[in-house]
């Protein structure tokens, strides 16, 4: 029985002891527009971890995104997932990864806080608050 | 008594014609490319804008293009509202520029956000998107107007813009991106295009110096 109940705890979903999520923030928008989240998915972990999804409180849709460039030209491209390497750090940053936050529902004003969540495909779900900011 | 039947040369040396045509001719050339772009020059562009375009700004107010800003050094930047990621980097990069200008007291200059999405950017949406950027508009522009006039603009400018990857929302809405060129362009007092940037990741050091070059 104790075995089960050990089994059974391995399957719920941590708190992402092993993912840390860093220096979250978030751009400038108005209600009806979009923004870009970022942050720094650090897995201090001895397995790759594989980040595939995630929610923002104000936004109607959220994609992961990725910002290419072409010579002069600059897309962007929406992509399934991203894989953190063990004992790496991934940045979500400009110009690069980003999470796109599209129809926010509310303005996001500096200063302002965001919850968020992001899914890993080991299972774990975090938690974070984003800081809308003017950095670049 | 002897006469002396040396010569007597004159110490002054004659210029062969070869040589002196020849220094003309570099002279000439000398001169020529100092004022040409490239040569002598930090400017690679000397292109004058043969060309006025009715946009509207972000108040609603018509604005000719490059016209009404005469005589003023122009930094125009290539945007659209529903970019999240490198558009805001190019406004970003305009407004440090705008700050350090203030700050050391230059005038003469007029920054242009020049939207290449108009059947979404309308003037509220661009004024709301400066506001929430906190932009100062007392010498910053943004602009939008009919598709057709903004497209000969564009292609005056070299700076290309399409529709590109289009999501679909949870009640069916379209949404489209734009891949795009990523520029900053800097104009002279007048009208002739003479640098461009890029506007994600200027060189605002040289950008700024560039500028001030001008005025």
């Amino acid at each position: 029985m104790s075995i089960l109940y050990f089994l059974f705890l391995t399957l719920l979903p941590t708190s992402g002891d092993n993912i840390q999520i860093e220096d979250a923030w978030i751009r400038p928008a108005n209600a009806g527009m979009n923004s870009a989240l970022y942050f720094n998915i650090v897995n201090e972990s001895g397995k790759a971890d594989t980040l595939y999804k995630a929610t923002f409180e104000d936004a109607g849709m959220v994609m992961i995104h990725e910002t290419y460039k072409d010579g002069d030209m600059t897309g962007m491209k929406m992509v399934n997932e991203i894989v953190v390497k063990p004992q790496t750090a991934f940045e979500l940053k400009p110009g690069g990864f980003h999470i796109m936050l599209m129809n926010l529902k509310k303005d996001l004003k500096k200063d302002d806080k965001k919850e968020f969540e992001l899914y890993f495909k080991s299972g774990k779900k975090i938690k974070g608050t984003a800081t809308v900011k003017d950095k670049f | 008594m002897k006469h002396n039947k040396c010569k007597t040369h004159s110490k002054t040396k004659r210029i062969s014609p070869d040589f002196f045509y020849f220094s003309l001719a570099l002279l000439s050339l000398t001169i020529i490319f100092s004022y040409a772009p490239g040569c002598g020059s930090p400017f690679t562009k000397n292109e004058k804008i043969n060309a006025s375009f009715n946009l509207i700004n972000q108040d609603s107010s018509e604005v000719i293009f490059p016209d009404d800003f005469n005589h003023k050094v122009i930094v125009i930047g290539f945007i659209y509202t529903n970019c999240p990621d490198i558009c805001p980097l190019t406004v970003h990069n305009m407004k440090l520029i705008q700050e350090k200008m203030k700050k050391e007291q230059k005038g003469g200059v007029e920054f242009v956000a020049l939207s290449f999405d108009p059947e979404r950017d309308k003037p509220y949406i661009l004024k709301q998107y400066a506001g929430i950027r906190e932009i100062n508009l007392s010498n910053f522009n943004f602009l939008t107007g009919k598709k057709t006039e903004i497209d000969s603009l564009l292609n005056i400018m070299h700076v290309y813009a399409f529709p590109d990857d289009t999501t679909t929302g949870p009640g069916g809405e379209e949404f489209y991106y734009m891949t795009h060129t990523d520029r900053i362009t800097l104009i002279d007092k007048e009208g002739k295009i003479r640098e461009d940037y890029s506007g994600s990741h200027a060189d605002l050091d040289k950008l700024l110096n560039d500028i001030i070059s001008l005025l």
